[in-house]
């Protein structure tokens, strides 16, 4: 399950305690997800304002609760398997989930938030 | 440094696990503790810093990493394809030794120096032969090649007007493994590659290396499409044992449905309205033509951690390991698939 211990968030940012709230609330209704779609989670909490939601996940991000990282969206719209640091490292060609490779200049490149040290 | 240890550094950097190389060091610093030192930051610092000095100080030695290698480079990373013996005869002649004779005529294990590390410069060679460890009713044929083909710099030059493409030749290794798995299935194992062409010639070779042995004509395609059924109507039964990601079926009609699971959750059957649609399109008479499998870590170590399988992809009877793995947890996977296939 992804993390939701950052209660001390909350006091040192108590403008996106409510947005911290909202996202605590979904993670623990969503404990199968190992990372988080940011495209997916402005979906779901539409009731909170993009900017504040942009905000308190890069705030989770700097404070080492979540990384950041990189994935390729296949032809089809799932993400494909590996994840990478930075967009440069994707390589030009990779396989879908059902092995078919596909060209990644032309696929659409998505940042995810994943728990910090896995 | 040696040139050819520079050469195992970077062979292990290609096939090795960060854990598989870390087990080879752990193992190491029990025997020699100050010449060995495991943390690292990066995956490079492991190998090309604590590995490379363990090399250097004799800490770790070249044997053991080309033991570390040869596991890496038989185990995942792979398309299997399966085939099944059609005659009985044609079972009891898979002996080791029947095959070796046939290959290489009387006394080849006296002539043949198994295994070899070397990869021929260009073409296919033979590379090791033997019982994996514990199994004498089992064998492994392992052929090493080595392809030149043009890869494209990425830089392009203008030259009378004209644009071009630079292209420089680059060499790409190739490990091939036949595998006896008895009573009654041959593997034929090829490394995983982007180009389907690459991957069907590498297995027509795989046949014709074999062919002075055992003949293509002899075996059937061991149709998995049984056990792709199971898989899915039986899931509720083994939950701790496995878990699928993908699927795509084929009905009566032809047509295709293609289900791939919430993509940051990674489990198909978190969607109830998902597992209902496929069961009912099982139940109609569809085919499971592609299933990607999560097999679970087991209570006693294997497999040794999640391993990721599609059973399908282009053949009835091949499945893909992405990843590299150890080789007991294929030996897993191909037993489940004995297990759920009947």
């Amino acid at each position: 399950m992804l993390p939701t211990n950052f209660d001390f968030l909350t006091a040192e940012r108590p403008d996106l305690g409510p947005a911290l709230s909202r996202l605590r609330e979904w993670i623990q209704n969503h404990k199968d997800w190992n990372v988080l779609d940011p495209r997916e989670l402005a979906r779901s909490l539409s009731d909170v304002d993009s900017y504040t939601l942009a905000s308190a996940l890069s705030l989770l991000v700097k404070s080492g609760v979540l990384r950041q990282v990189y994935v390729v969206v296949t032809p089809s719209g799932s993400l494909a398997d590996g994840e990478y640091d930075d967009p440069r490292q994707i390589p030009e060609r990779i396989p879908d989930r059902f092995n078919h490779y596909f060209d990644t200049l032309e696929a659409e490149i998505i940042p995810v938030l994943r728990p910090a040290g896995k | 440094m040696k040139k050819s240890d520079e050469k195992l550094l970077s062979l292990v950097d290609a096939l090795c696990t960060i854990d598989q190389v870390k087990e080879l060091l752990r193992l190491a610093k029990e025997r020699n503790p100050k010449q060995v030192r495991i943390t690292a930051e990066t995956r490079k610092d492991l190998i090309q810093r604590n590995l490379r000095d363990a090399l250097d100080s004799g800490g770790v030695g070249p044997d053991e990493v080309y033991d570390l290698i040869r596991d890496a480079e038989e185990s995942g990373n792979q398309h299997i394809f399966y085939f099944r013996p059609r005659l009985k005869a044609v079972r009891d002649s898979m002996a080791l030794e029947t095959v070796g004779e046939g290959l290489w005529g009387k006394g080849w294990a006296d002539k043949k120096k198994f295994p070899t590390a070397n990869t021929p410069e260009n073409g296919y060679d033979y590379a090791d032969f033997r019982s994996p460890a514990l199994k004498p009713n089992h064998w492994i044929l392992k052929v090493y090649g080595q392809l030149m083909y043009e890869h494209y710099t990425g830089k392009d030059f203008k030259e009378d007007g004209m644009v071009y493409k630079e292209f420089e030749p680059e060499k790409l290794r190739v490990v091939l493994l036949a595998r006896w798995n008895p009573p009654d299935l041959l593997e034929m194992r090829v490394q995983r590659d982007e180009s389907r062409r690459r991957i069907s010639a590498w297995l027509d070779k795989l046949w014709s290396m074999l062919g002075p042995s055992i003949k293509r004509s002899d075996f059937d395609p061991w149709n998995l499409k049984t056990a792709r059924k199971r898989l899915i109507e039986e899931e509720d039964k083994y939950t701790g044992v496995y878990s699928f990601r993908d699927t795509r079926l084929l009905d009566p009609h032809s047509t295709r449905a293609s289900f791939e699971a919430n993509p940051t959750s990674g489990y198909l059957f978190a969607s109830i309205e998902a597992k209902e649609a496929i069961r009912g399109l099982l139940e109609a008479e569809s085919e499971c033509t592609h299933l990607s499998v999560t097999w679970l870590p087991g209570k006693d170590g294997t497999p040794s951690a999640e391993l990721r399988t599609l059973l399908g992809d282009r053949e009835p009877n091949e499945v893909v390991i992405p990843s590299h793995c150890k080789s007991g947890d294929v030996d897993y996977v191909t037993d489940k698939l004995r297990f759920f296939n009947r």
